[in-house]
């Protein structure tokens, strides 16, 4: 699968502080990329740098295989829709002019795109209303953002916490068009958010950030097996039972709790309980939770020994 | 660049301050020369000689473009305040992440700036030219082709100076990336650059060493708001005035665009 983005040791510094600090992340054509980071972990200074609005202090990267050093990055930004933290839009003007212009910047027929991506995100009724954007909702701008971006049809959209401002059915709606818009045009999203459980819904890859490092890259269905499930077995030997179960899966993350042992991770919940009946070590009590990626992501933040 | 032109120019007309500027360029047109007719009402040309006061249309039409004072002070500030919306809005973003390069969009910037401050400046002029020849007579003397040549001549001149305040205003924006401070440093710049074309031309009257006199008016020669007085202010030019034209204006917008593109191109954005 070739890669749309490529960052390799990104670094961004202002004055004695690493705000970016030799980041290495990679999204793959086709991804939902869900960047998750605490407030000024550096999720906006990384969009900032790769959509050209501030340099590297060392370091780089590729788009869609083209360097960030080469000449040809501003063409190749042309395949690049974005919102950086606000929508980009003249608050004096309507959404329509506002779209116009932007189609007369990327080079687009504004007659009948402008329709089709105002009805895509759900603004067809402001079509034809001379209404101006400063007068809009936080929700109905963030939608015209989005529009914005859509108009060049590009094949990568950059999406900087893109639910703020939404109502839940516009977080609802903005969700379906980018699952859609990934499944019927093929086009790649980095999308940051603070809403995990949101993200969780749409992201296929999940890069973990803080202060300025990138902590890991992990993919929807690694997250799902490293964290999908967490099973708590007290017993009356809990040391003993540390050890059987660290052999018996070793693909799973087994640690001592309490009185008991966590296991992280798929396990066949008969076979284990049948091998502690046959290790004659007596159960006092069995719990399975199902985890996502807000716990994942705060074990990680929060000093936890996973991944 | 002609899409991004395209889009600069569309988003000034759409600008209301644009039309308030257009307004306040008529009013000023209007009513310089009426204040003129009713101050000189019932002298004669020759009583006006006397007095010291040259009161005709080419006058009128030549200060309409002084740049210190007026409409000439206003149009600049308030393109400012247009050009500045950009980075305001945050829509400069939209043009860097459409894939253009940081000097084509300051490029773009500094001709819709300039072009669209010296069509104002221009209507403005030619409305205050139309407006004062209800009273007073072109000039003196006939309108000879001569005559029209030195119009010409001074237009082309006016056009330099006014490259001058284009970088000035281009440079001030992206480097301030503020309307407030964009707006308070150009008024700041005019005042001291109008204040020390005052002081020089005082100095100059009062310098009687020769080596210092020159100096003096090397200064004064050297200011492009002292050479933006001194269009259309006779009828005929020297080489040596047109020179100083050229270099007074040309040499710091040129470094004044310089440095904007330099600031820009270096900049972080928000």
């Amino acid at each position: 699968m070739p890669y749309v983005l490529q960052t390799h040791n990104l670094s961004k510094k202002y004055k004695r502080q690493y705000a970016v600090d030799q980041v290495n992340m990679n999204i793959e054509k086709g991804d939902i990329y869900g960047f998750v980071g605490e407030n000024g972990s550096g999720k906006t200074t990384i969009i900032r740098l790769i959509t050209g609005l501030i340099q590297p202090h060392s370091g780089g990267f590729t788009l869609f295989g083209v360097s960030d050093k080469s000449s040809d990055i501003t063409r190749v930004r042309r395949n690049v829709g974005a919102i950086v933290e606000s929508p980009s839009i003249y608050r004096n003007m309507s959404a329509y002019e506002n779209l116009a212009m932007q189609c007369r910047l990327v080079g687009v027929s504004a007659e009948s795109r402008v329709e089709q991506v105002l009805t895509e995100v759900g603004l067809q009724d402001v079509i034809h209303d001379k209404k101006r954007v400063a007068n809009f909702s936080l929700g109905m701008r963030q939608r015209l953002g989005i529009a914005m971006a859509l108009l060049s049809e590009p094949e990568f959209l950059i999406l900087d916490e893109p639910m703020n401002g939404l109502d839940p059915a516009g977080i609802v709606e903005v969700r379906e068009l980018i699952l859609r818009l990934n499944r019927e045009k093929g086009i790649t999203f980095l999308i940051s958010s603070h809403i995990l459980t949101e993200l969780q819904l749409v992201a296929t890859k999940y890069g973990i950030i803080s202060k300025g490092k990138l902590i890991q890259e992990i993919t929807a269905q690694q997250l799902h097996q490293q964290c999908g499930k967490t099973t708590v077995i007290e017993v009356e030997d809990p040391s003993r039972l540390l050890s059987q179960m660290q052999t018996m899966w070793p693909a799973c993350e087994v640690t001592a709790q309490g009185e008991g042992v966590s296991i992280v991770g798929e396990i066949d919940l008969n076979e284990t309980l049948k091998a502690i009946v046959a290790d004659t070590n007596p159960i006092r009590r069995v719990q399975c939770t199902e985890g996502g990626v807000e716990e994942y992501y705060l074990s990680l933040i929060g000093g936890g020994n996973r991944g | 660049m002609g899409n991004l032109l395209a889009t600069d120019f569309r988003r000034v007309f759409k600008d209301k301050l644009f039309w308030i500027t257009a307004i306040l360029g008529v009013v000023f047109a209007l009513i310089t020369p009426l204040l003129y007719a009713v101050l000189f009402h019932g002298l004669d040309q020759e009583m006006m000689t006397l007095m010291g006061v040259t009161v005709d249309a080419k006058s009128q039409f030549f200060t309409a473009f002084h740049f210190g004072d007026n409409f000439g002070l206003v149009a600049p500030v308030l393109m400012a305040i247009v050009i500045c919306k950009d980075f305001s809005y945050g829509t400069v973003r939209n043009k860097i992440i459409g894939g253009y390069s940081r000097t084509s969009i300051f490029g773009a910037m500094f001709i819709t700036c300039g072009a669209t401050v010296f069509l104002l400046m221009l209507c403005h002029a030619l409305l205050s030219l139309g407006c004062s020849l209800l009273f007073f007579p072109y000039q003196q003397g006939d309108f000879t082709i001569g005559d029209f040549g030195y119009l010409v001549t001074s237009l082309g001149l006016e056009l330099l100076c006014y490259l001058f305040v284009t970088a000035l205003v281009c440079c001030l924006c992206v480097t301030m990336k503020n309307v407030g401070l964009t707006v308070v440093v150009y008024v700041a710049v005019a005042f001291l650059m109008t204040l020390l074309v005052s002081v020089l031309q005082i100095a100059s009257a009062l310098v009687e060493n020769e080596t210092l006199s020159k100096i003096v008016e090397f200064l004064c020669q050297f200011n492009v708001y002292y050479q933006v007085g001194q269009i259309g202010s006779s009828d005929t030019y020297t080489a040596k005035q047109i020179i100083s034209v050229v270099l007074s204006s040309v040499v710091p917008a040129v470094a004044l665009g310089g440095l904007g593109l330099f600031c820009f191109r270096k900049k972080d954005l928000k």
